[in-house]
Order: structure tokens, then sequence, then C-alpha cells
């Protein structure tokens, strides 16, 4: 090595530790936030953004914590977050047990309790996560709570339910977003909605609807009514009455996915086509019904749009209880709608005008959101790819709200990835044939490089060799 | 010296640009990292529980409890969970005394050690999950939370009775 490459080398790594040595320096005085983790865990979602906008008063958080450890730093990071983005939210973090008589003010009963107040309202959310703090928000905004019926006397799961068939964590994703629901049973007496009812959820019956309930459901609708209808050929329940007049028709059978499923059960399907603008889809990329059952859409008034579909390669076994799996000639082929929506918009005279200056008429507005599925929203599958969010997003449309809260209290531990064929096919391509192809073409263009590089020495080396003329005899 | 470089005997070494650059890279790389674990703040350390009252069981020839005129003397086994008293924290009160049950305190612990002197501590209310007892050293600036199930067998020796945690 001569003295001058040393100096060279010398030279630059005293510049490089110089580099280093001048950026940490630099960046001791700032502290720009870069958020790496994989579900944006420190980054409050654009809905909590959204919501903090709407936020134009002093806003008090308290959180209630152990005022050392981890859970107390993440929380003041948390919170931290919130005041960035609006400064009239302002927070604290108290020790329940350092301050038990401000404890014993606000009611606090549990760790991890938060407090908020805004103008005179004050509500407590139970853990300090941006979903329960975003939800506790929204109430406090929002002021009032709505109404969501949910219908029972027909089989449907329960809301009490915390099995993996019941629909317990619908019924708190309902209560965090300042919903209450109302277990509603048509199936006896006089057959009506309640008026309080922002929307009715039918949620999965397995038994036929008796008429009157069936006709006060339609009256319902008829007079602008949101519903939401989740159904399946797997109960005896026949939807049709209820959604032909909408430009919806069910039509049964089993939905089976060969190419987005889960797992071999191609009757468990992955939904990755979410064709529609509609809020309900906002967000959402993917969803898992377990079952789905087929729908036509055909709009006779209003909008009518697909929600979800199945993948081409997907069809409607009309008789699953045959045995065979394989696609035939009475199969209906892909893609399957197995979720819509109607919107039907239309003017309505309501006799004479209340006053001078105000109009006769006013708007009826029905919405409509039918899943092909029953099982999607309990408790076994509502936390699976986007069925939170889809369920969340659908009551939100159905009720007139904004989009609401579905972060879960707790960051999740696992990412559920779908191994759908599809996806195997990907990975398979990937694994076995691009990553050892890529590093077999490497070694070879290394390997061709070296041989060439040693032909030109050969040849230089030829070049400088002395010729020998080789003496003649004699 | 050939026409292309510096002459190389057998065994001498030459230094590769390429293989500069990846000691420099690796040299950043570390001074990087202790420059980063120089700044950034320690992580939480696992620090050991407060002690309120240290020692061993036989440090102490009798320990014994009273709250108003009731005074009840604790077994050796009790008295072995109570030395070493541990606390779950330690901290300065923000306020009055009376917040923490502590004024007047709801019943008193005395430590009477084997040589002279003892220890006495103020037992007070519950925390507000009733998991944790206040406890203080008559005097003292601190005050320390002490586990309700440790110190409600001994309260209840003198009538005092602690409520399960909520």
């Amino acid at each position: 090595m001569t003295s001058r490459f040393r100096r060279r080398l010398l030279l630059g790594m005293v510049l490089a530790v110089s580099a280093v040595v001048i950026g940490n320096v630099a960046a001791y005085a700032h502290n720009p936030e870069l958020d790496l983790s994989s579900a944006d865990s420190f980054t409050l979602s654009s809905q909590t953004t959204a919501l903090l906008g709407q936020v134009r008063h002093p806003l008090q958080i308290t959180a209630f914590l152990t005022a050392t450890g981890p859970a107390a730093s993440d929380a003041s990071y948390l919170l931290a977050r919130y005041h960035e983005l609006n400064h009239y939210v302002s927070w604290s973090v108290v020790d329940p047990d350092a301050n038990p008589g401000e404890a014993r003010r606000y009611g606090i009963s549990a760790y991890s309790t938060v407090v908020l107040s805004y103008q005179g309202r004050r509500v407590t959310s139970p853990d300090v996560q941006e979903g329960d703090i975003s939800t506790a928000i929204l109430r406090l905004l929002r002021g009032r709570t709505e109404t969501v019926c949910v219908l029972t006397g027909d089989g449907e799961p329960s809301l009490s339910d915390s099995g993996p068939n019941g629909l317990s964590d619908v019924s708190a994703l309902l209560r965090q977003n300042a919903f209450e629901s109302l277990p509603v049973d048509l199936s006896l007496g006089v057959a009506a909605v309640p008026s309080a009812c922002s929307a009715v959820l039918e949620m999965g019956p397995q038994q036929p609807l008796p008429t009157p309930e069936v006709s006060a459901l339609e009256s319902y609708l008829r007079s602008g009514g949101r519903m939401m209808v989740l159904t399946s050929s797997l109960s005896s329940a026949d939807p049709n009455p209820l959604l032909q007049p909408w430009g919806i028709g069910f039509l049964g059978g089993l939905v089976l996915d060969p190419a987005r499923s889960q797992g071999v059960d191609w009757s468990d399907v992955v939904v990755q086509d979410l064709p529609s603008l509609s809020p309900v889809d906002q967000g959402v990329s993917s969803l898992q019904f377990p079952a789905p059952s087929g729908l036509l859409v055909n709009p006779t008034q209003g909008t009518a749009s697909a929600l979800a579909a199945t993948s081409s390669q997907s069809y409607i076994d009309p008789n699953p209880q045959s045995g065979s799996v394989a696609f035939s000639p009475g199969d209906v082929p892909g893609p399957i709608v197995v979720a819509a929506a109607v919107d039907v918009s239309r003017v309505v005279t309501s006799g004479a005008a209340a006053g001078p200056g105000v109009s006769p008429t006013h708007v009826e507005r029905t919405r409509l959101v039918v899943v092909g599925c029953d099982t999607w929203m309990t408790n076994g599958f509502l936390n699976n790819l986007g069925n939170r969010r889809f369920f969340a997003n659908a009551v939100a449309w159905l009720t007139d709200q904004d989009a609401l809260v579905v972060a879960t209290s707790h960051a999740p531990g696992d990412r559920p990835l779908p191994l759908t064929p599809a996806l195997q096919f990907e990975l398979l391509g990937i694994t076995v044939g691009a990553v050892p192809g890529s590093m077999i073409s490497l070694a070879l263009l290394r390997s061709a490089l070296i041989r060439r590089r040693e032909n030109r020495d050969a040849a230089r080396r030829a070049r400088r060799r002395p010729v020998r003329r080789r003496r003649r005899p004699g | 010296m050939t026409r292309d470089g510096p002459a190389r005997g057998p065994g001498a070494s030459r230094l590769r640009p390429a293989r500069a650059a990846v000691t420099v890279v690796g040299l950043m790389a570390v001074v990087a990292l202790v420059a980063a674990s120089c700044g950034s703040a320690p992580g939480p350390a696992s620090s050991p529980p407060p002690v309120v009252v240290p020692g061993r069981a036989s440090d102490f020839s009798t320990v014994y409890v009273e709250a108003g005129n009731r005074q009840a003397r604790l077994s050796a086994a009790q008295t072995a969970g109570m030395v070493p008293l541990l606390a779950a924290k330690e901290f300065r009160p923000p306020e009055p005394l009376a917040d923490y049950g502590l004024a007047p305190a709801r019943a008193r612990l005395v430590y009477q050690a084997r040589g002279a002197g003892a220890t006495v501590l103020l037992v007070g209310g519950p925390t507000f999950d009733y998991h944790f007892i206040y406890v203080m050293r008559p005097g003292g600036r601190s005050l320390y939370t002490v586990a309700t199930g440790q110190l409600a067998p001994v309260l209840a020796l003198v009538g005092v009775v602690a409520p399960p945690p909520r």
C-alpha cells in the first residue's frame, strides 16, 4: 500500500467520522420523527386527525396511570401527538396512587382510565390507546347518542354473547362510537320499528321472518329507513321479499373461491375486490367472509353498487350439500357480488307548509347495506382483515355519521396474511424462482467477469513476454 | 514496480478500494452506534422496589401492631412476612396526608429491634383500587404503598379491615 493511498484512506475515515459526529450534534437539537412501524403505531390515524379538526374549544385529557414506567411514557407520547394536532387539547398524566383525592374526585376505579372534558361534558375512556381516546372525543363532540336497533327473535346471534358466534364485539364497537344498541324483537306483538332507531341491523336471521315483521321492515324502508341485512344460504330465512324492491336479489348457494380463500377451505372466502367508491369500502382492502352467498345487483331506483365481489375464478355452488366442490355445469361463474349498497332519495310532500318560507316537501333517503354472509361480524371474525372497518363504515354510512373510529384498543400483535392460493403461487414463484434465480444469475455474471479479466490479463502477459527465437541447428 | 501499479511480492497484501469502502462504512456504523447510544436517553431500568423496613426477621425481637387501644403482637411467621417490608412505590405526597388516611393514621406498626431502638410505621388507608395501603414513617417525607395482601392479615389482628382489591 502506498503512502499516498494510506493518506487518502485516513482522510476518508476522518471525514466519515467527522460527518457522523457533526450529524449527531446537529440532530441533538432537533427531534424530527419518522414512524417506520409496520402498522403506523406511532402516528395518529386520519380519522383522529379529522376528529381533532372539529375540536374548537379547550379539551382536557387526564390519564390516570402510574407516573413512572413504560405505560406513562407511551401515554405521554400519544397524548402529545393529540396536542400537536390541535393546541386546544391539553393533557396530563396523574398517578392515582399519589393523588388519591383527584382519583376520588374523578371516580377512578382502575388504572389507565382517561377522563376527557369538553365544554362542560365529561366522558371516560377505558384505556390510553388511540382508538379509545378518539372514540371518547367523538362522543364528546357528538354530544348525543344514536340508537341502532338490532333485530332479535329470528335466531340472530346475540349482542351479549361473548363466544365466537356472538356479537359482543359488535356491541362494544357500537358503544365505543357513541351508539346505543337496542335489541328489537319484531316477531312478536305489533310489529313496528321504533322511531328512535337511526338504523336497523338484521344480522343473520336463522328462520323465516314472520309476515308482519317483513311488512314492518318494508314500511320502515319505504319511509326513509336505514337497514343492514346480513343473510346466508345456510339459514332458512328468505330475505328477497325485503331486498328485491330495492334492486338486490339474494341468489343463495355457496360461493367458492379457489383463488382467494383462507387455507384449503374454498368457502372461507377472502374478498379483495371492493370496486365501489362508497364510503362503506373506504379504508378496507380485504374482507374475510366465511361461507358467503351471492347477490344480484339490479337497481330499479336510486343507486345500487356492489361493495364486495369475489375473484373471477369463484363460482356459486347452488347445491353445496352435493359434496362436490369442483365447478360443475349448474354453477354460477364469478366474480360474485357478496355485498351491496342501495341509496334511494326521493322528495316527499308532507302536506301544508309549517310556516312562511318553509317548504312542505322534504327528502326521504333510504339506505340499505346487504351482505351475503352472516358470520363475518361475529366475535370470531370481526377483527379479521378489514371486517371491523367494513362494519363500522356501513353503520356510519347508514346513520349519516362521519367515519367511525375502529382502531382497536391494543395494537395487534400479529399481522394476518390471508394465504390464498393466488398468494401461495406468488410466494412460491418468489422463493423458488426469483430469489435463487437472481443469486445464480449474479454468480454467473461474476464468474463471467472474472474469466474475462483473467483472459485479458493472460493476453497482456503474452504480449509482454519476450519472443525467443529458436536457434537453428548448425 | 510494474507498469500497472506497485509490485507485489509473495504474501504481500494489497488494500483494494472495495475493502477500504467496506472498512469505512463499518467504522461509520460503529461510530454512529456509539454516538446514538451516548445521545439517547437510558431505557427504563428495572429498579429494585423501595424498602420500607430493611433487614431480617431475626433483627427484631418483637413486631406489634396497634390501632386505637388495641395492640397485637405478630407471630414469628407473621413477622417473617413483614421483614423486610417492601413497597410498590415511594413518593413525596402531593396531597394532604388526610387523603392517604394518614391524618390520623389508621394503625401503627412497631418493629422492636434486638438492640436498642424501634422502627415505627404509620398505616393509612387503601389506594384508589384497594390493591395497596399507604404507610409512612412518623415525620418522614416519603410515602410508601405496600400490598394489601401483605398488610391486611396484620391489620385484622387489631380489627382494622382492609377492603379487598377491586
